[in-house]
């Protein structure tokens, strides 16, 4: 599928050119008001193009030049809505074959339909259940049941797992992945959990006030952060500074950096090369300097550790260094990170 | 907040209940319950007496005959019931709460047809031809029950299309065509000059078939000198002439 | 005081509100001539009366909910403009006096009337006088509680269950049918019943429009005015007595059904 989503909408402008290729999956990622939802939308004849094309399979869907737009009931693509949005009034088997049977089959055929895949995601004994009596990774399963039930050629997810408790969304998560690599068509998951979204995706959108800031793998993603949005998702500092030669001047600080440059970069140091110290560390040439801590965050055996100073940084160190160092709020504390830990790259 | 709406409600009743004798020392006002057929005929009457006394307001309430004798009988505060019957005014009479009627007109019936005479209607058999649609008054009020005794008597069989709940109801339809006919009181026909126009029913002299208009103080009457001072002039000289102008008949 | 007191001060106003209700309600028992009451109730007028204001005020429901559900749902769905207009013009006959209503509607539909002289004329249709025309006056008062009701269920049903039907393959009447009108008929039967009760209590525009014709139009409102104005007060205290059982019973009826699941 190709497409080109250029979408006013309030304060929301969104524009997106985005390309599934067959049995892929595209995260698009972002926080809330990035206009995620809206782009699915879009996709699926929901919301009108204000200028753009989707092209699925050869068959333009939509084209703002020459007017064609195929109603979303045309559309050969099915929609997994957030809440499952699953039909309240009909029981689970029959909402399973309400595809098919407006797509001209008899009740019969889109019964027995409706039956196959329910078996297929496990749920043959909740078949005669109402909707509200299924739990949350049921209601799930129901609802993809039903978006597969059409047999779409692409398959749009809208937070497929935020209607889940945090206990069950990892099995779940993980059913789901084997179950949208099973379907051998495009996929396009919408969500604001980045975990969720490398998870369950191989290539991924980062959408930002409408606009796509970032794409890539997840290796990308992780290594070479291009927003504080995308740094703060994969857990690094980046910074934004002015390079000359091994320096860069980021906020009031100079760092030193292993690669000479120039111009305006980006900077970014994982927590993990972020040491802390109760006194000035000695030795080789390092990045120094004095902050003082804002918040512990224990997570694990690892603490993530705020400091503030001429540059706000996020440490991760081990629960025993926040004892020894008596790390609490507001204690002043030494910050060092090795020029070789300091990785820049072009803004 | 509940004690402070007290006190302003009885400070509210105390002013009402002092001032009200002061209002009426200003003006008296006879309030007048009037059968519908007398609406244009008592409007002109009133005016007439409040101009030679300029110290008494009449305040005239229109309403079918039959309603107003319920109202009176409610203790309705009236103090002079003019009926367009009798039975309506002896219902008064019989319960105690009206004194000595007094018949101060009479009125004929008559067919109001439409502007033209569109469906030349000329006597009462006339409202059975084919598709003639004519309405009459429902039987509670005078107009209805002396219609109902007229076309009898004239052995019509023709069943009117809706039985109105008074005549100035008739006489709307039939001006706004929604009916070929309807019958009414000769004044209602003048009353309606330039929007309808009427029909003589020929059966005058029948002493069943004419409505009677009898007049009376009620027992709610206060100001019984104002309220029979009204009454008389009614029945005065100068009355008639006024009611002979609309065209209702002398007792 | 202030955190007992709100509850009790709320108490208080309801039972106030309560009596205000039930008081007249209970005048009209206390009054009910019970040993004449079987004799009034065989008399044919009132079950003539009774049976035309069944029919006339369940043709009236009919009526609205036929053109009101589709108004209801333009009104809520569709952005046009001077919609706010269309709905001032649709919920006019709650703040119009009935009567005015009546000589709207024969000004309209009268043989005279604005569409009435038509209907007269190519067709042969006549609605003044005639029970067709009786319901046409009822309707005219009560769908806008049909509609007021129905757009507000339109307005607050999920629109992304029209949205997944519609993904699923369901075309603009596949999605009425099958989707919106069972979310929203629970709703749709709570304005069909407040639109049959009104029309069942109608007397201004009926009384003006389809005039008082025993047999066609004469229903039990019509019927207690009239028999009032004959000062026969038992009659028409009989009459208001039959049609309080019959609206009391089916709302109550009704709400166990309906309006409890709300």
């Amino acid at each position: 599928m190709e497409a080109e989503v250029d979408v006013r909408l309030g304060d929301l402008h969104l524009s997106v050119d985005l390309r599934v290729g067959n049995d892929e999956t595209v995260a698009v990622l972002g926080p809330n008001g990035a206009g995620k939802t809206t782009l699915l939308r879009a996709l699926a004849g929901l919301n009108p193009l204000d200028r753009g094309t989707v092209v699925l399979d050869g068959e333009t869907l939509e084209d703002t030049t020459t007017g064609a737009h195929v109603p979303s009931e045309r559309r050969r693509i099915g929609v997994v809505f957030q809440d499952h949005v699953l039909f309240p009034h009909l029981s689970v088997l029959e909402n399973v074959a309400f595809g098919p049977r407006c797509r001209g089959a008899r009740r019969s055929v889109a019964r027995r339909q409706a039956g196959a895949w329910l078996e297929r995601v496990g749920l043959s004994d909740r078949a005669g259940a109402r909707a509200g009596e299924l739990s949350g990774g049921q209601a799930q399963r129901v609802a993809l049941a039903r978006a597969l039930a059409c047999e779409p050629r692409l398959l749009l997810l809208d937070e497929p797992l935020a209607a889940l408790d945090a206990t069950t969304r990892p099995a779940i998560r993980r059913d789901l992945r084997r179950r949208l690599d099973a379907y051998g068509g495009m996929r396009v998951v919408v969500t604001h959990d980045p975990l969720e979204a490398m998870a369950l995706a191989d290539r991924l959108l980062v959408l930002e006030a409408g606009r796509v800031v970032q794409s890539g793998t997840r290796q990308e993603l992780i290594s070479r952060p291009r927003s504080p949005y995308v740094a703060d998702l994969v857990g690094v500092n980046l910074f934004r500074g002015q390079a000359r030669q091994t320096r860069v001047r980021v906020e009031g600080l100079d760092l030193v950096v292993p690669d000479a440059g120039h111009g305006e970069v980006l900077v970014v140091v994982h927590p993990r090369s972020v040491a802390l110290h109760r006194s000035r560390p000695d030795g080789t040439p390092r990045n120094v300097w004095r902050g003082r801590v804002e918040v512990v965050d224990p997570e694990g055996e690892r603490s993530r550790v705020r400091v503030t100073g001429p540059l706000t940084v996020v440490a991760e160190v081990t629960a025993a260094a926040v004892n020894d160092l008596e790390l609490a709020p507001g204690g002043p504390v030494w910050v060092a990170v090795k020029a070789t830990d300091v990785q820049v790259y072009e803004a | 907040m509940t004690r402070g709406f007290l006190v302003l409600s009885a400070a509210g009743l105390m002013a009402a209940s002092c001032c009200a004798p002061e209002a009426r020392s200003e003006a008296r006002t006879v309030k007048v319950a009037v059968a519908a057929s007398l609406t244009e005929a008592f409007t002109a009457l009133a005016k007439e007496y409040e101009t030679e006394h300029p110290g008494v307001r009449i305040r005239p309430t229109f309403a079918a005959s039959s309603a107003l004798a319920q109202q009176v009988n409610d203790a309705a505060p009236l103090d002079v019931f003019a009926s367009a019957d009798e039975e309506s005014m002896s219902k008064v009479t019989v319960a105690g709460n009206a004194l000595d009627p007094k018949v101060f007109a009479r009125n004929r019936l008559a067919i109001l047809v439409g502007k033209g005479n569109p469906k030349a209607i000329t006597s009462l058999a006339d409202l059975a031809g084919p598709g003639v649609v004519f309405l009459l008054c429902a039987p509670e009020a005078p107009c209805g029950r002396f219609g109902a005794a007229a076309l009898e008597k004239a052995k019509v069989k023709a069943r009117p299309a809706s039985l109105e709940e008074n005549v100035k109801g008739v006489v709307s339809k039939v001006a706004l065509g929604e009916a070929d006919a309807g019958i009414v009181y000769a004044t209602d026909v003048k009353a309606a000059a330039g929007r309808a126009e009427g029909v003589d029913i020929d059966i005058d002299g029948d002493p069943a078939l004419t409505a009677v208009y009898p007049i009376a103080l009620t027992r709610q009457a206060d100001d019984v000198e104002a309220a029979s001072g009204w009454v008389d002039f009614v029945l005065s000289e100068r009355g008639q002439q006024t009611l002979s102008r609309f065209g209702f008949l002398p007792p | 005081m202030s955190r007992r007191g709100a509850p009790l001060a709320a108490l208080a106003f309801g039972a106030l509100g309560v009596s205000f209700m039930a008081l007249p309600l209970a005048g009209l028992v206390w009054r009910t001539p019970w040993s004449a009451v079987l004799d009034e109730l065989r008399d044919p007028v009132v079950t003539t009366a009774l049976r035309l204001s069944l029919v006339c005020s369940l043709g009236a429901a009919l009526v609205a909910v036929m053109l009101g559900v589709p108004l209801a749902w333009v009104l809520a769905r569709v952005d046009f403009p001077g919609r706010r207009l269309v709905r001032a013009v649709a919920l006019v006959p709650l703040v119009l006096p009935p009567v005015v209503g009546g000589v709207a509607l024969l000004l309209a539909f009268g043989r005279r009337g604005l569409v009435g002289q038509w209907l007269d004329q190519w067709l042969g249709v006549r609605l003044p006088y005639t029970t067709p025309g009786a319901i046409l006056a009822e309707a005219f008062v009560a769908m806008p509680f049909l509609v007021i009701t129905a757009e507000a269920a339109f307005r607050n049903l999920d629109r992304r269950y029209e949205d997944a039907a519609r993904t699923l393959g369901a075309g603009g009447f596949t999605v009425f049918r099958r989707v919106t009108l069972p979310l929203t008929l629970p709703s749709l039967v709570v304005g069909a019943v407040l639109a049959w009760a009104r029309a069942l209590g109608e007397f201004g525009a009926t009384i003006t429009f389809a005039g008082n014709t025993p047999n066609r139009t004469t229903t039990i409102p019509l019927e207690v005015y009239l028999q009032l104005e004959a000062g026969r007060l038992d009659g028409a205290i009989v009459l208001s007595l039959v049609l309080l059982v019959v609206s009391v019973g089916v709302l109550v009826g009704l709400r166990d059904r309906w309006l409890g699941q709300q």
